[in-house]
């Protein structure tokens, strides 16, 4: 009884660890605040649901293509923002958040619009089917070990310096001699893929989807994901996803009046997630300080 | 006939972008982040004046006047509460806590305020016909009071001491700082003002339509969206960015579906970040 | 306060919680009622309503002896948060009956529910078959049509409506809502010009009422979920010096609140009104909640209010089985309520009466 509800604790905190873990890859890593992170999440969610409903795909399938897709997504993305530096990069990925948010409530013919998706179905293998809570962590917790894996590796790989260096001083890698451009794509590409691969665990899990559980308000969770668990730490991503997951269950058990639950714990929420930014900005197991990707002559910050 | 009216929709909602993005410039000028939480002073400032003409039964002058004071103080609490202890650590760290006191007060003022429907009271006028449009008195006053606030404002950064120091601090904190000039009143200053330009348009989309818990975040992506176009980080340039939004907004939902409204902003957004970054005047970013 | 001393903080209390949980307590059960409602953002406005609403049925079952327990839960009328909340209230509370509103946090609960075997009662849910998915969920609302066939019915049949013009909200209620639209239009022959929608929480209306406007239909239709919208819409069709008649086709006008707020220009406009908005039935509840909330109630309240109640009563004023529950309920065939008498059907659906009214100063005439 009592671990059916932690369970579907865990299942979240899983699918948001993906989702922090890409966020890192672009974020943490390579210093792209992709303000729009969500609408890659989005669009493999909606990508996975519709080929599941409407070509009988398979999860699997379903799911490898809208990681396929949103990395597409994340690849193009990298192209016209190329140019960009730091917050125009922030700006005009936040344009294209809410523009994906806009296809996705008015392109009534293949996303039914407001009315959303209901139906989606759950995994099957060799005949079984990932119905409860239970077995469907199972489904999370092995792409979630995927994720980690993989992404441990990217990192940790000559790729991930040049992205660690992208970070740090792009103009001075581009200096040595490296296609930044190229590298940036692959970071955003990258990303979109495990972000798709999130948002179809997503929706083969609540089995409903519709344009507001992809908004600006769950970028927002992704970025405090990651930089409370700290930026560029993969780690950091996982214990900032189950944090953020279960911080606000306690809040349920303090017997709150029941005319003020609702604005009460999203207040206490905001609370938490201020004084946490404030005592430790540099995450858990952050490395360093910030910024919005652009290498910043300190003497001129007010 | 309806697109002359379109226009003056557009104009309408223009007085309220350049307000506001004037404000959201501001900030971003001297302190070079994006300070969403200028839509929860927005949300403040509506919701005092409703408080106070309403509830507390305040003659409206004086309601107003409330309401503008609270702003004031709601901002530069933000200011000193969040953002001065974490001043060097990032603008990324600034937008999140931004983001967060946004949250934040939107929720205190559900809490207080509950959920139900709110009007400031005012009687449906009867609009005036000019070239075709409808307008109403109200709605005059309201382009008419935005246009005077952003000039005073200009009129305060061009010629006072005020607002030089501002410009000093904006351009180099330390230099400004070996001059005399102490970044952090300067800093206090730009915030009485961003949060006052939220506040009167708080004020204004309260009189005029309504006023929702939620308001907030559509006021300041608006803001943002405003800012770019004219330049961001170029506080004059906020206002032809706002009124030119508004009418782009309006005006393209004669050929489109009205469901794509929010889309047009993000679209026109977008197309300035991509082919003239720099907004139509030229903005000022830490970047080169 | 140290990061690292707040979590074990939490944890602690995280863990308690669900300890606390599961220990039953001795003696006898009460009914205890998980309510899944939009406690914030902007359709908080119906889950307050509806939660003052219980709270009054459930205090009134209390004064008769009837142990009612009900747990709220905030959805934020965001399907992932309403699962997360199912969840607890099924696991942790154990909870026998579940109440939800709003369609999109609804919908997914169904299936759950149905695998549960955990009675599912919807309010504030007009999509089209809810109940039909499983023989645990009903539904104690007003379906889609039910708003737009009493102003076909009795007035837009009439050839003074050849034209009409649109707006509506856009969401999976406003979307309903606007597709029988269509469908009756094209029953009774009438066009329909202009067809614009917003999102909610729009304030300015301007831009979508102008190309109304613009088509001069003969008639004017509206969709809208909160009272804060239609006062928007009303005023600034006024403003403009609207020619058409105007018909909310939703039921929002019928809330007394709403009309105050709108003011002059409700004048006149036809709306959808339940008998309980028009202070033929609930008067008992109507006294009772302005007794302890100082204004007046909003249907919603007097829906929940319904629905406590009727739980009650197909409970046997105890806690039964889910199966058990579901047969009393259609047992019951009617219910007396706030809206009126209500059939329970087969079909698990309980659809209050509404009708199309017109209002004069404020007030709501047939």
């Amino acid at each position: 009884m009592v671990f059916a509800y932690i369970a579907n604790l865990l299942a979240l905190a899983g699918i948001y660890g993906i989702v922090g873990i890409s966020l890192n890859v672009a974020f943490g890593y390579t210093g792209l605040a992709n303000l729009g992170h969500a609408a890659l999440f989005g669009i493999g969610a909606y990508v996975s649901a519709l080929l599941a409903l409407s070509l009988g795909l398979p999860f699997w399938a379903a799911l490898l293509v809208a990681g396929l897709f949103a990395a597409f997504i994340g690849w193009l993305l990298a192209w016209p923002t190329a140019r960009l530096r730091g917050d125009y990069l922030a700006l005009a990925t936040l344009g294209f958040g809410f523009i994906v948010e806009s296809v996705f409530k008015n392109w009534m013919d293949v996303t039914r619009g407001p009315l959303g998706i209901p139906g989606i179905p759950k995994p099957e293998l060799f005949g079984f089917v990932f119905a409860s809570t239970e077995s469907y962590l199972l489904v999370v917790a092995f792409f979630l070990a995927i994720t980690y894996f993989v992404v441990k590796r990217v990192v940790d790989s000559p790729f991930g310096r040049v992205l660690k260096a992208i970070r740090e001083d792009e103009l001075a890698a581009q200096s040595l001699g490296k296609h930044t451009h190229r590298y940036k794509a692959l970071a955003l590409a990258l990303s979109g893929f495990f972000a798709g691969i999130a948002g179809s665990l997503f929706a083969h899990y609540i089995t409903f989807i519709d344009p507001s559980s992809f908004t600006i308000f769950e970028t927002i969770l992704a970025f405090s994901i990651v930089i409370i668990g700290g930026m560029g730490s993969v780690e950091g991503a996982l214990i900032g996803a189950a944090l953020l997951t279960f911080l606000p269950e306690p809040l349920r058990f303090i017997g709150f009046p029941s005319a003020i639950i609702g604005p009460a714990r999203q207040l206490i929420y905001a609370g938490l997630l201020i004084a946490i930014i404030l005592k430790r900005p540099e995450g858990i197991r952050g490395e360093y300080a910030f910024g919005l990707g652009e290498k910043h002559a300190k003497s001129k910050q007010a | 006939m309806a697109l002359e009216q379109l226009i003056v929709n557009g104009l309408i909602a223009g007085a309220i972008y350049a307000l506001m993005a004037s404000g959201f410039s501001l900030v971003y000028n001297v302190l070079k982040f994006l300070h969403v939480a200028h839509g929860a002073i927005y949300v403040v400032g509506a919701f005092a004046g409703w408080w106070l003409a309403r509830v507390v039964g305040v003659p409206l002058p004086a309601a107003i006047v409330g309401a503008l004071v609270l702003s004031i103080i709601a901002g530069v609490l933000v200011d000193f509460v969040a953002y001065r202890p974490i001043r060097k650590k990032g603008e990324a760290a600034l937008l999140m806590i931004s983001f967060g006191v946004f949250i934040f007060v939107q929720s205190l003022v559900l809490l207080f305020f509950g959920a139900d429907v709110k009007s400031y009271g005012l009687p449906i006028e009867r609009g005036l016909d000019v070239a075709g449009a409808i307008i109403t008195p109200l709605q005059i006053s309201l382009i008419a009071i935005s246009l005077v606030t952003m000039a005073a404002l200009h009129v305060f950064l061009k010629f006072t001491k005020a607002g030089k120091a501002i410009r000093a601090v904006a351009d180099d904190a330390e230099v400004a700082r070996v001059v005399g000039i102490s970044p952090e009143r300067t800093i206090l200053v730009t915030f009485i003002l961003s949060s006052l330009l939220a506040g009167v348009a708080g004020v204004l989309v309260g009189m005029e339509q309504n006023i929702e818990h939620a308001m907030g975040l559509s006021a300041v992506i608006s803001a943002l969206t405003a800012a770019v176009i004219g330049g961001i980080g170029n506080v004059p340039a906020a206002v032809p960015g706002g009124f030119l939004l508004g009418i782009v907004e309006n005006v393209g939902i004669f050929w489109l579906p009205s469901g794509w409204k929010a889309g047009i902003s993000f679209a026109l957004l977008i197309i300035f970040l991509f082919f003239r970054p720099k907004g139509l005047f030229g903005g000022k970013t830490r970047t080169v | 306060m140290k990061l690292a001393a707040l979590i074990p903080v939490l944890a602690i209390v995280l863990i308690a919680g669900c300890i606390g949980q599961t220990i039953a307590p001795a003696g006898e059960e009460p009914i205890k009622i998980g309510a899944i409602l939009p406690l914030s953002g902007p359709a908080a406005v119906w889950g307050e309503s509806s939660r003052e609403g219980m709270e009054i049925a459930r205090e009134g079952l209390a004064a008769e002896g009837v142990d009612v327990v009900i747990i709220y839960e905030d959805s934020e009328a965001n399907a992932a948060k309403g699962l997360a909340a199912y969840n607890k209230l099924k696991d942790l509370d154990n909870v026998d009956i579940v109440f939800s509103e709003f369609s999109r946090v609804s919908v997914p609960l169904v299936s759950l529910a149905d695998d549960d075997k955990v009675p599912l009662i919807m309010s504030l849910v007009s999509a089209d078959g809810v109940t039909e998915k499983s023989n645990y969920t009903f539904r104690y609302f007003t379906t889609a049509s039910q708003y737009v066939d009493p102003h076909f019915e009795g007035r837009l049949n009439s050839d003074n409506y050849q034209t009409i013009g649109v707006i509506h909200l856009s969401d999976e209620y406003g979307e309903s809502v606007a597709k029988w639209i269509r469908l009756r239009a094209a029953e009774n022959g009438i066009e329909i010009v202009a067809e614009e929608k917003y999102d909610p929480g729009t304030l300015d209306f301007r831009t979508q009422l102008t190309k109304i406007k613009e088509k001069a239909p003969d008639a004017f239709l509206f969709v809208s979920a909160t009272p804060t919208e239609v006062a928007g819409i009303l005023k600034q069709a006024r403003e403009l010096q609207f020619a058409s008649d105007i018909f909310e086709a939703s039921s929002v006008l019928s809330a007394s609140a709403a009309r105050a707020a709108a003011g002059s220009a409700a004048d006149g406009v036809y709306t959808n009104a339940y008998l309980f908005s028009l202070q033929l039935t609930g008067g008992d509840f109507r006294s009772a909640y302005i007794e302890k909330y100082g204004k007046d109630p909003l249907f919603s309240a007097g829906l929940a209010y319904d629905a406590v109640n009727m739980i009650a009563k197909a409970s046997d004023g105890k806690k039964i089985s889910g199966q058990q529950f579901v047969e009393n309920m259609l047992a019951l065939k009617t219910f007396d309520g706030t809206a009126g008498n209500v059939t329970i059907k087969p079909n698990r659906e309980i659809n209050p009466d509404l009708i199309s009214v017109r209002i004069v100063n404020g007030t709501l005439v047939r």
